[in-house]
């Protein structure tokens, strides 16, 4: 068995997730692209699933990360996700994926047109998306929880939430922390990066 | 992170040695390639027939509305085929014969889509479900995963057999002769990786229908097709070849009226022979088997097959279904219950279940149908549909060319707790099979051959008439609208009653994005007809052709008269009126939204369109110059309309030089485009020598072309000529078409 998992996403929940206009995320996502250098890596497209209920709304498709508000679970949220393998530990890539999709909710929060594209920073949903790797039970959370939590550390005053483990084994491994609350996006974003090898 | 190697170790053991094998076999060519040691060709095809497609911007190159712009893929110049990079993102597809699907098998896709791609499952208008955005090392992967569940990508894409597709109701509807499921199923695997069906010059789709009359099978427009027929108690099948959509759409031919069902499989051996031995191969867009049945007629074309058929080396395989496809019985998971009339009902359930359910043959269950968005649906709701598949119906799933997925075997008192189930994971959509249900290809999604939005303005549409107040007028609800990206037809527009196809006019220097309305297809019979063209529309106008349309027709119509008889009786001029005032455009500095497809934010441009390896016919360099003929044809009846007598004229003698270079170029590559090479080589080459001659009408077509060039603009012109110069152009680029068609039938039989 290799020693990483493929992919790993995360994703921070919308401040206010009642008042969501997905379409409108289209031309944010396409200026993006246009722009260069908004979000790390190559950025390719745009892929609009806001059609399906709790899906992944609107997606900006790049080469190692794709990020989206997400809605899976019925609940809004900014999510990343690396497709390609990172450097570092464990914990280290944890810390990475989540340092991605702050750093897209920081540029979210840049952008007038979707106002309502505000992350709450008290809670983080982390998914290990390689059954291979950590299939969603028990075993897995004893296994690998403690170096999610570490990642999670800079974003919980320092010491590592407690980790809530969703879903049943069907699905991919995916962990729920409560978060002490960094200050601000810019605050969490630095506590991470020093964190973790992007 | 998870290797390709830990899932073969793991999932090896699972699959049949076989296929095992296979998916080694395209791992170590993966390989190779990716050190530069297999050609980019070899691989490409190889790919294809292993399923994993490439997806717009696989060349390297996205136009990002104000220009195209190279996406600097990691790998650089690395490629996976003829400019196609190693990098770009592609797409898998997995054959689902007949649509046929279990809860597990459900399960390991939706898997594979949250690990591997974006975690949407689309499925297609041909029963398979796509994954899009899947990076090409993780196609192995998924190859595996798949695999030890008893499903393929093989044959998914390239020039080979297709997925067969079948009636989604096959075995519990009321008008079947009988359950064609266990024949589809043994051809699929009959078929699959047949050396005889390994010659193709293009790729072959196979259907079957359990009757006539229904739409399901969609035989007609299939390059080959089977109809359960009973014939004195034994089980057979009329046989069909030839048809298909693209576009010169063609309705499949009879090949044998009656064939019993022991002489299924060797009559399919005897079709492929043929075909890959007198089949196009050079030219890829006259290669598919309808050109071949044209140039030799279907009479000559039976022939040949009886007499392949007859030096065939007998195969047990031919047979030794058969006892298997007789006592062949769908397994339901509960016994058949009535539904209980005093029993409360959820809220919504009654519209759900007037339009999502239908009573099977046998009683007490019914067919209930999952309306999925644009073919869409999410890992977490595959997981939740085959949960519920579970607990209701088993393994009686399957998907359907409209992009919906079935459950078969609801018992009938379970109906109201199924809707419960489906709405709990944002599935119990009604409207299925109504107005709302839209099917729509990939379109310039992901489609490298894509020119308007097929997936945007399908949205767009559902959105709309989910509020619109005329479409619970009966006449209007039940009709059809389906969309393709481009005249490749995958969308299936021409069995419409409602289609469209994308295409690009460019109008005062800009591209503008616009669809082709095709009105009046058949979808019953089997796809018994094909839609009448009646002129393209801005993209952003489509909405209101629709209700247009729909409304005209609901308060005009005459008393029982079908929708298709409606469009008949008002013929293309009349539609053409009603349309008119719709092809208007405003300036791109009065409103810029026309300028920009559905869906999108960047200015509309052609710029992203590639060729070669789409889901569809490859687009030729004449159709292309065809396409931008058309467009010149188009802003001259807009010329003409807005009354600029001068500008219709000299854009329609442009139109026919564009139409009449583009022929040119079929056979001198770098023709110059100067007027009078182009009218004298054409002339020469086309006219003179008769080839461009129909047996009717003779070059009659090509005289105003001469005419004009010789006489030069009218200095005072007259509306009245202009009209009929206008008119005789469309009717140039029109023979000009055919003559193409003609020479892919010419063509198709010489090799
Ligand atoms: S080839 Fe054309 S019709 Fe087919 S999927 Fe692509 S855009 Fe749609």
């Amino acid at each position: 068995m290799s020693d990483f998992p493929a992919r790993i996403s995360a994703k921070f929940f919308l401040r206010d997730g009642g008042d969501v206009d997905a379409p409108a995320l289209i031309p944010v996502f396409h200026e993006w692209i246009r722009r260069g250098g908004v979000v790390s890596g190559l950025v390719i497209d745009v892929a609009d699933y806001h059609h399906v209920p709790d899906g992944p709304g609107v997606m900006l498709i790049g080469h190692e990360w794709d990020r989206a508000v997400d809605f899976t679970g019925g609940r809004a949220g900014v999510l990343s996700v690396s497709k390609r393998d990172l450097d570092g530990s464990l914990s280290e890539r944890v810390a990475a994926v989540v340092a991605d999709a702050l750093a897209a909710a920081s540029a979210l929060a840049g952008e007038p047109s979707v106002p309502w594209a505000r992350v709450g920073l008290d809670e983080v949903e982390v998914t290990i998306l390689d059954r291979l790797f950590a299939p969603n039970t028990p075993e897995s959370l004893e296994a690998i929880g403690p170096e999610i939590a570490a990642a999670l550390a800079p974003l919980n005053d320092g010491a590592g939430p407690g980790l809530e483990q969703v879903g049943d084994t069907r699905r991919p491994f995916k962990v729920r922390a409560s978060l002490a609350g960094a200050p601000d996006l810019a605050a969490a974003l630095e506590g991470l990066r020093a964190s973790a090898v992007a | 992170m998870s290797s390709r190697a830990d899932w073969r170790d793991r999932l090896n053991p699972q699959m049949e040695p076989g296929l095992a094998e296979e998916i080694d076999v395209f791992e170590a060519q993966l390989e190779l390639r990716q050190q530069d040691r297999i050609d980019e060709r070899v691989f490409a095809e190889t790919r294809l027939r292993r399923g994993a497609y490439g997806q717009r911007y696989d060349n390297g190159l996205r136009h990002d509305g104000t220009g195209q712009k190279q996406l600097p893929y990691p790998a650089g110049r690395l490629t996976k085929g003829p400019e196609t990079m190693w990098d770009a993102p592609g797409m898998l597809r997995i054959k689902l014969p007949y649509g046929g699907i279990t809860p597990d098998q459900l399960d390991v896709i939706a898997e594979s889509a949250e690990e591997h791609s974006d975690g949407i499952l689309h499925i297609t208008t041909r029963q398979d479900v796509q994954l899009h955005f899947v990076h090409l090392e993780d196609t192995v992967t998924v190859m595996r995963r798949i695999g030890a569940v008893g499903i393929t990508t093989r044959e998914a894409c390239g020039n080979g057999v297709r997925n067969i597709t079948g009636c989604p109701v096959a075995g519990v509807c009321h008008t079947e002769a009988f359950d064609v499921t266990p024949y589809a199923d043994a051809m699929f695997r009959f078929l699959l990786g047949h050396p005889d069906c390994q010659d193709f010059g293009r790729k072959f789709k196979i259907a079957f229908s359990g009757c006539a009359g229904e739409a399901c099978g969609l035989v007609m427009m299939h390059d080959f097709g089977a109809i359960a027929q009973v014939r004195d108690g034994v089980r057979g099948f009329s046989l069909w070849v030839g048809g298909g959509l693209g576009t010169t759409p063609q309705q499949a031919k009879l090949l044998y009226d009656w064939v019993p069902a022991s002489d299924l499989l060797p009559v399919a051996q005897a079709v492929g022979r043929v075909f890959g031995r007198l089949g196009e191969k050079k030219n890829r867009n006259r290669a598919r088997i309808k050109f071949l049945i044209t140039k030799l007629g279907v009479d000559e074309f039976r022939g040949l097959v009886d007499a392949e058929r007859a030096i065939l080396p007998h195969d047990d395989r031919w047979t030794s279904f058969l006892p298997g496809a007789e006592a062949w019985a769908d397994n339901p998971r509960k016994a058949p219950a009535p539904r209980d009339p005093s029993a409360e009902l959820p809220e919504g359930y009654a519209e759900w279940a007037r339009t999502n359910v239908q009573a099977q043959r046998q009683a007490g269950y019914s067919v209930a149908t999952v309306a999925l968005p644009l073919g869409d649906l999410t890992s977490e709701q595959a997981r939740g549909l085959s949960d519920i598949a579970r607990l209701h119906v088993g393994d009686n799933i399957r998907t359907t060319v409209e992009q919906n997925v079935v459950l078969r075997y609801v018992p009938d008192a379970e109906l109201p707790a199924l809707y419960q189930a489906l709405a709990g994971i944002g599935l119990a959509s009604a409207g299925a099979g109504t107005i709302l249900d839209i099917t729509a290809c990939p379109g310039t999604d992901t489609c490298k051959l894509g020119i308007s939005s097929s997936r945007g303005l399908a949205g767009e549409l559902r959105t709309r008439l989910a509020a619109a107040s005329y479409i619970g007028d009966a006449s209007i609800e039940g009709l059809r609208i389906k969309v393709s990206g481009c005249f490749n037809s995958c969308g299936q527009h021409h069995v419409a009653d409602i289609g469209f196809f994308g295409n690009n006019r460019k109008i005062n220097g800009y591209s503008v994005p616009h669809f082709q309305v095709v009105l009046g297809g058949r979808w019953r019979e089997n796809a018994g007809s094909y839609g009448m063209p009646v002129g393209a529309i801005p993209s952003k106008r489509i909405p209101e052709v629709v209700e247009k349309i729909t409304t005209t027709f609901a308060s005009e119509r005459h008393e029982g008269e079908t929708f298709q008889d409606w469009i008949a009786r008002l013929g293309k001029k009349e539609i053409g009126v009603l349309l008119a005032d719709l092809k208007a455009i405003p300036g791109y500095d009065e409103d810029r939204s026309f300028y920009v497809d559905w869906a999108d934010a960047r200015e509309y441009s052609v710029g992203d369109i590639g060729v070669g390896e789409c889901a569809g016919e490859v687009i030729s360099r004449t159709e292309l110059f065809l396409t931008e003929a058309e467009g010149t044809a188009f802003d001259a009846q807009v010329a003409l309309e807005d009354g600029d007598l001068a500008r219709a004229d000299d854009l329609s003698y442009r139109a026919m030089l564009q139409a009449a270079w583009a022929l040119v170029r079929t056979e001198q590559f770098d023709a110059s485009g100067d007027p009078d090479d182009v009218v004298r080589e054409f002339k020469q080459r086309f006219y003179d020598t008769e080839r461009f001659f129909d047996r009717f009408s003779g070059g009659k077509f090509a005289r105003p072309l001469f005419v004009r060039h010789a006489e030069g603009a009218p200095s005072d012109p007259d509306a009245e000529q202009v009209r009929i110069l206008a008119d005789e152009t469309q009717l140039f680029i029109d023979a000009v078409h055919q003559y193409e068609i003609r020479q892919a039938g010419a063509t198709g039989a010489s090799v």
